[in-house]
């Protein structure tokens, strides 16, 4: 069968080359400003080609859509295959959105009833309350992906799913206008309101046999006992579902490599902020009592999901719709700048403003043409994206305010190491992880001290160090094993052979030169230690603020600029072809103007982005260490900074007063 | 596919987007909080504020406390809800399904009976609540329900053409079940010519009868112009009567309604005498 795809695909290579010669530019394949939702379901299969013709003389290129999972298994219509048969005929490229997601505008976001009508498949909390989701469409208990016939059933849903698009692309010849998208569905939503980050999780019952088996793969043997006891139970919990739900993306991943192997697949974390949930009671009370929702507090779920490297889902029928037209547009270009990606349906797009819908294309369009991403320093990495320590993650984030992302751990089983998430685009082969912490600019690794380390971690980190990152990973701590034996006596060695700087800054710990980089070895055991109960760093007196301040000077990471007021969100990008080229955007969430004061700690030319039509020229540019800007109430400012001797005016008495 | 509740549908049409633009009026602002373990865990406010006082003690909560909140965050009054019974109606509310809508309008009801905090006269404290209303289904499902068949669907047909624009339309049939609403979901059409919804003027009864035997149920259908469903709706949220606007634009012959029955003529007609006698 893949033979037969080969073949097919050189003789319609020049077709496709065409196609995307005349319709995208090379950087552009499947980008564009806005990710236009189609729900199609909602659409009568004979009206998809007109529906999409309309879209596409909007200057769409890409569509996005949802694929319900209880509607794949019911649709008698076929109509999932007419409509990619119609986008392909309107010359639009679609992404397929593969796994559930709260929001979608379909019964139980598409699970099938049946599987929530037995309370062995449903979703548990820490405190043993079955999860639900209370935004619309409609409240339902969230299934659970331990659950033996949820995840046979899920399966049967993904293999009848594969042979629709193998038949598609079979009779279209082609696959390259399509996109898969495995996100992390349920996943970020296995959380009742109350609980606290750490306690995230799906506690079902169908969980505990799967756990215990985890453990003994895990740590095999005698000497893996140890790891098994109860002061190891939240991390090894954490690790856990961070492990189920690699796996379910791998098996996912596979059946489509099987059934459809030349169709593009992306893996992307993905929200919906109405459903998080620290966001639960909130979506719930706005529809019960009719009240206008809190565009901040939107924006604080927007703002918490950038941290974890996810991307905004917008969904169309829920709270989103009592915002204001001034609120969506502040919250849509929010999401675009904290997370980098935002999708919204087409009938929200249709309703911003045009002069909106025109400067969040030049800024989408600058973003990609210069390549800039976000300037995220430091990796923040632990089991999962819940399970940092608290005290550690938040000293951090306030220190370094949106310069932190999350990272997980690698992989927990020595064989996955050979299984990795593919780069269609690149073409290269290492863990997303390790591909994402070797980024020029990230410049610190930082290890959640309650990390138990394995050797594929160590080796890992330490290459990480090798090509120029400062890593800091926790100390062997003494009362307990936090290193797996092997990886015990491999960090030893390093302390034997390599003479460290020792310094205490009331966490004492070691710096050792490591080839382009250094590997910092912290004592955590104020971390590990449970007398040690005070959530505030300073008042503990951890001396937690002055080694973090250390770590940062070593890695060279500080904050791009301070600002006076706390309400504004300072967020900064680079370009990855030039790493003087930065762009910084101040974020106001608050519903009054704030006159914010910025602070740099060298002299730096400040201007506006170049956008369409400006033919990239450079624009004014303003001079100076510290400046004052107002920022609109629920606005952004955008501006680029410059080097100033590099700069190509220099302005005298402008508008903007500084000091 | 089609839907059986499609909640975009439904608040696309019954609660456009103008309706949720909040006045500066403090009168009807309200703020509630959510309670659990004698702290406050969660709250919202009506006017949109950011509720910044999570993790407070609630034991002394009095009158003083209470009005000293309502006075930070705009609001009129505060309103207190314990999260365990809030969490054991959600649970009940589970068990009606898809039917958001239904599910919304029992959680509603019943928390009623559990906030506490100052305590009004118990007539009072049925208008604290707002509930998700509506003067169709006011209508449909309450005084009129009495007259009608016990299922019944009732179409709401909209003519969204703009000017110099080809035709287009929105649509919402709402499916009615011993006086509430079972369903609500955009019409089937697919059999019907295209024709007859451009000609909705002339073409209301055949359009009725397409969805009676398309749907197995007796069919109300109400139809109108934009700006029309419009004006009634800012009447409606002005607490002035949409119906009697209906009526006129019913005899202006903009507007019409399916079917041509007895009763509805005598609802018309009450509605043409009321809107005259209103005049004095």
């Amino acid at each position: 069968m893949d033979v037969d795809f080969k073949q097919f695909r050189s003789t319609t290579k020049q077709m496709t080359e065409s196609f995307a010669t005349d319709k995208l530019k090379d950087k552009e394949d499947f980008a564009q400003s806005f990710h236009v939702l189609l729900n199609y379901w909602e659409i009568k299969p004979a009206q998809y080609e007109a529906k999409l013709h309309e879209l596409a003389l909007k200057d769409v290129r890409v569509v996005c859509a949802f694929v319900p999972w209880s509607h794949v298994e019911t649709d008698i219509y076929h109509s999932l295959k007419k409509f990619i048969r119609a986008a392909y005929t309107v010359r639009l490229k679609v992404k397929l959105y593969v796994m559930p997601e709260l929001g979608v505008n379909y019964p139980n976001c598409g699970v099938p009833r049946e599987l929530l009508q037995s309370n062995a498949n449903l979703a548990v909390g820490r405190r043993g309350q079955v999860i639900y989701n209370y935004a619309a469409p409609n409240i339902f208990a969230l299934p659970s992906f331990f659950s033996p016939d949820v995840v046979k059933r899920f399966g049967n849903y993904l293999i009848k799913f594969g042979s629709i698009l193998a038949e598609v692309f079979h009779e279209l010849g082609n696959s390259d206008f399509c996109e898969i998208i495995v996100s992390n569905t349920f996943f970020n939503y296995y959380r009742n309101y109350g609980l606290k980050a750490h306690e995230h999780g799906d506690y079902s019952a169908a969980h505990v046999m799967s756990f215990r088996e985890f453990l003994d793969r895990e740590y095999p043997g005698g000497s893996g006992e140890p790891f098994k006891m109860q002061v190891y139970e939240p991390l090894n919990r954490h690790r856990f579902f961070s492990h189920v739900e690699k796996t379910l993306r791998e098996k996912t991943e596979m059946i489509f490599s099987r059934k459809n192997s030349q169709c593009a697949l992306r893996h992307m974390d993905l929200v919906n902020p109405e459903c998080s949930p620290d966001m639960g009671y909130q979506s719930l009370m706005v529809e019960l009592f009719d009240f206008k929702p809190s565009a901040q507090r939107f924006y604080d779920a927007i703002v918490a999901a950038g941290d974890r490297g996810e991307k905004i889902f917008i969904n169309g029928s829920g709270i989103f719709r009592r915002f204001s037209d001034q609120e969506k547009c502040f919250l849509i270009m929010a999401s675009l700048i904290h997370t980098g990606e935002v999708i919204i349906p087409h009938e929200e797009v249709e309703r911003l403003p045009v002069a909106f819908q025109k400067k969040f294309s030049d800024l989408s369009r600058v973003l990609k043409n210069q390549s800039y991403i976000p300037h995220r320093r430091l990796v923040y990495l632990s089991v999962s994206k819940f399970a940092m320590d608290q005290r550690c993650y938040g000293a951090l984030s306030k220190m370094a305010p949106g310069v932190v992302s999350i990272s997980t751990a690698i992989s927990s089983e020595a064989s996955d190491s050979a299984r990795h998430y593919s780069d269609t685009a690149t073409g290269s082969q290492t863990s997303e992880h390790t591909r994402e912490a070797m980024r020029f600019h990230k410049r610190l690794i930082f290890v959640d001290p309650k990390s138990v380390l394995r050797m594929i971690d160590l080796v890992q980190l330490l290459s990480l160090a090798q090509s120029g990152k400062v890593v800091a990973i926790p100390a062997p701590y003494g009362k307990l094993s936090n290193y797996l034996p092997d990886a015990l006596n491999h960090i030893d060695k390093l302390r034997k052979i390599k003479k460290p700087l020792k310094i205490n800054l009331g966490v004492a710990y070691e710096v050792y030169e490591y080839q382009l980089g250094f590997v910092v070895i912290y004592d955590s055991t104020s971390f590990w230690d449970a007398t040690v109960k005070s959530t505030d760093v300073e008042a503990a007196g951890t001396g937690l603020p002055l080694f973090f301040q250390a770590l940062l000077g070593l890695a060279e990471i500080r904050s791009v600029c301070q600002v006076n007021d706390p309400r504004i969100h300072v967020v900064s990008y680079v370009s990855e072809s030039d790493s003087q080229n930065r762009l910084l955007f101040l974020v106001n969430s608050a519903c009054e103007e704030v006159n914010a004061k910025l602070q740099f700690s060298e002299t730096v030319g400040l201007a506006s982005i170049p956008l369409q039509g400006t033919d990239g020229k450079a624009s004014e540019c303003i001079v100076g260490k510290s400046f004052e800007l107002a920022v609109p109430p629920l606005g952004v400012l955008s501006m680029q900074l410059r080097d100033p001797d590099l700069n190509l005016s220099r302005e005298e008495g402008t508008a903007l007063p500084w000091n | 596919m089609e839907l059986k509740h499609d909640w975009k549908t439904f608040n696309s049409v019954l609660f456009p987007q103008d309706q949720f633009v909040v006045g500066v009026d403090r009168a009807h602002q309200k703020l509630v909080l959510l309670e659990e373990g004698q702290q406050i865990v969660d709250g919202i406010v009506s006017n949109g504020a950011y509720f910044s006082d999570v993790g407070i003690d609630s034991k002394e909560m009095n009158k003083d406390r209470l009005d000293s909140f309502a006075s930070k965050y705009g609001v009129d009054q505060t309103i207190i809800i314990g999260r365990k019974d809030l969490d054991q109606v959600i649970t009940d509310s589970v068990e009606l399904g898809n039917n958001y809508f239904q599910q919304l309008e029992l959680i509603r009801g019943k928390t009623q009976e559990f906030f506490s905090g100052k305590a009004p006269a118990s007539k009072k404290r049925a208008e604290l609540m707002v509930s998700r209303r509506h003067f169709v289904i006011e209508l449909f499902a309450g005084s009129l329900s009495k007259f009608l068949p016990r299922s019944f669907n009732l179409l709401i047909f909209i003519d969204t053409t703009g000017s110099g624009e080809p035709f287009q339309s929105q649509s919402l049939l709402l499916s009615f079940s011993q006086g509430r609403i079972d369903q609500f979901f955009e019409p089937d059409y697919s059999s019907l010519h295209e024709n007859r919804l451009e000609q909705w003027g002339q073409s209301g009864d055949i359009i009725g009868e397409y969805l009676e035997s398309r749907y197995i149920l007796p069919c109300y259908g109400l139809f109108f112009l934009q700006e029309q469903w419009n004006q009634m709706l800012a009447a409606a949220a002005k607490n002035q009567n949409p119906w009697t606007l209906f009526t006129k634009y019913c005899d202006e012959g903009s507007a019409s309604v399916y079917p041509q029955s007895t009763l509805i003529k005598s609802l018309l007609a009450s509605q043409r005498l009321l809107g005259y006698f209103g005049r004095f």
